[in-house]
């Protein structure tokens, strides 16, 4: 049997989901746990996707276009990145209209609190005038969620991160208080997958709620339920997410991130 | 083409205490920080600050006292985490503050750029941002009938940045390999008056040969100032990392009322002008270790 981290199992489903010529938006800056969920996992995700069944799919990360994931840096640093080898660096402003114009095929994102319908906060916890905590505002998180033709939110789970209603809809997923993203005319296709520590998730058809879509090896329907702060709708016979491979577990060692920077935290 | 060029005190003199300022720059990327530690010198008061992906150059003012009103994309420290000077002080309602996402508060700074009182938005539409924001209201499209978010323009009086190398007319050039994630010219354009310091000012006929680098033209320019590491303890991409040995003392600093307060009586206050700063933050040694290989 293959051994493989929680990160290498996330990351590897992550990349199952990614079709040949889609480019994925990563965004840039955060560290620690964060980096990893926002940046390091959908980079190992794509390069391995690039690796295996999908030789064409591209990131933009930032305002760098296609980098070289061949070269990926070795720490990321200001002048790692801004010497990494790509096709194109373009302004910012260039680059968020062509994400609001719906040129964005994947937007991988994470948040701090989480509902059924896959609405995100980053902005605050509490009442957003006077908030118990401030955290850092909106970045491209609205842009995500209204404009990207997927979304993937990748996050750890917990009962204070997934709750019935998020303190503040920084991105607006499949429902705001009665609100479907048709009665809002939302371009974006909306979240389609969301990837933790403990389980998969998808939305159902008709709701648009976040149900189970395969619970990880070890873990137990209960315990999901138990880190979930809304009712989780669970499939008859809840399937196993897919382990990584042998094959797939020496890319990551051995050619995408072999000092284990991107999935260190 | 007049010079431009005067010293950080005098170009700081020129900004009034109550004005609207707008910064370029990117988290702790190329913040014009010797303008914004001389503004703190010069005690400028009740600022209002109209950015986009901000980090340490408003955390700074606000843990300093210079500022009334926030309205920004994001104020945060990148790899550092927080603005721990700007979420206490907007946890403890010192400090107005007002959230747009990227591309929102990018509409309202080209609004400004373009002369026009607002300009039309989608992104909004569902999120609490619209239900909080003063400055977005619904439209609807008076050529499809669908509905929009207006969001107003963002006027500031005087607009400040760290460019790379400018010449004394104020022709502000980027080198060949940048970090293109910002929005300086959309800033330049937005603002009544623009001040710009830079890593080096350069000759002026290395600017008429090389002239597609200026991405900043003098007649957009008040005033041009030197600065070398002027963005420290930022970086300025291509030139210099950031310092973190120094961010980290920054960080830890701005976690409560009165560290800050030491960090600026030492750092800030304790040099009369930028040299002693670096000389004090860095040193020499320190300095020279955060320069890009090229």
């Amino acid at each position: 049997m293959t051994e493989y981290t929680l990160n290498e199992l996330m990351a590897v489903n992550v990349a199952h989901q990614l079709r040949d010529n889609e480019m994925g938006f990563i965004g840039v800056g955060t560290g620690g746990r964060a980096f990893t969920m926002a940046v390091g996992l959908p980079i190992v995700a794509a390069r391995l996707a690039q690796l295996t069944h999908a030789p064409n799919f591209t990131v933009q990360i930032g305002t760098i276009i296609s980098p070289d994931l061949k070269k990926i840096p070795r720490e990321f640093t200001q002048s790692t990145l801004t010497s990494w080898p790509t096709a194109a660096r373009i302004r910012a402003d260039d680059n968020l209209d062509m994400f609001v114009k719906g040129k964005v095929d994947v937007g991988f994102i994470s948040g701090a609190q989480i509902d059924q319908y896959g609405n995100l906060n980053i902005t605050a916890i509490g009442n957003y005038i006077k908030p118990k905590v401030r955290l850092v505002g909106c970045l491209a998180l609205p842009e995500h969620q209204a404009f990207a033709q997927r979304t993937f939110i990748i996050t750890d789970q917990n009962s204070r991160t997934f709750i019935e209603k998020v303190d503040f809809v920084t991105g607006v997923g499949w429902n705001v208080n009665g609100k479907t993203r048709k009665d809002l005319n939302l371009p974006g296709g909306g979240p389609t997958f969301v990837f933790t520590d403990l389980a998969i998730f998808d939305f159902n058809a008709e709701g648009h709620r976040m149900q189970v879509a395969s619970i990880h090896p070890g873990v137990t329907p209960s315990e999901v339920q138990e880190k979930t702060g809304f009712p989780l709708e669970f499939p008859k016979n809840i399937p196993v997410t897919t382990v990584p491979t042998a094959e797939e577990i020496r890319l990551i060692h051995d050619e995408i991130d072999p000092e284990n920077i991107l999935l260190k935290y | 083409m007049q010079s431009k060029l005067v010293s950080v005190q005098d170009a700081t003199k020129t900004i009034q205490s109550g004005s609207k300022l707008t910064i370029g720059g990117n988290t702790i990327r190329r913040h014009p920080l010797a303008l914004v530690r001389e503004i703190i010198r010069q005690g400028i008061k009740d600022l209002t600050l109209y950015v986009w992906v901000a980090g340490i150059d408003v955390d700074m003012l606000v843990g300093a006292g210079c500022v009334r009103r926030v309205e920004a994309a994001y104020v945060g420290m990148g790899p550092l985490g927080l603005a721990s000077n700007v979420r206490r002080a907007i946890q403890e309602g010192r400090i107005e503050y007002e959230d747009f996402s990227e591309s929102s508060m990018l509409a309202r700074l080209r609004a400004a750029g373009m002369g026009l009182p607002f300009l039309p938005t989608k992104v909004l539409m569902g999120t609490s941002l619209a239900d909080h924001a003063s400055h977005a209201k619904p439209i609807i499209c008076p050529f499809t009938g669908e509905q929009l978010y207006a969001v107003s323009a963002a006027k500031a009086d005087v607009a400040i940045m760290h460019g790379y190398y400018g010449d004394q007319y104020g022709n502000i050039q980027w080198p060949l390999l940048r970090d293109s994630d910002d929005i300086d010219t959309v800033i330049a354009k937005s603002a009544d008056r623009v001040i710009v310091s830079v890593e080096q000012i350069i000759n002026p006929q290395a600017v008429l040969t090389n002239s597609t680098m200026t991405y900043i033209p003098h007649n957009w320019v008040s005033a041009v100032v030197e600065t070398p590491f002027g963005a420290h303890p930022g970086s300025c991409d291509g030139i210099y990392d950031p310092d973190m040995k120094h961010l980290e003392i920054y960080s830890e600093a701005a976690k409560s009322d009165l560290t800050f307060k030491k960090y600026l009586d030492e750092y800030v206050f304790g040099s009369a002008e930028e040299f002693d700063y670096l000389e004090k933050a860095a040193g020499l040694a320190q300095l020279l270790s955060l320069r890009v290989n090229r």
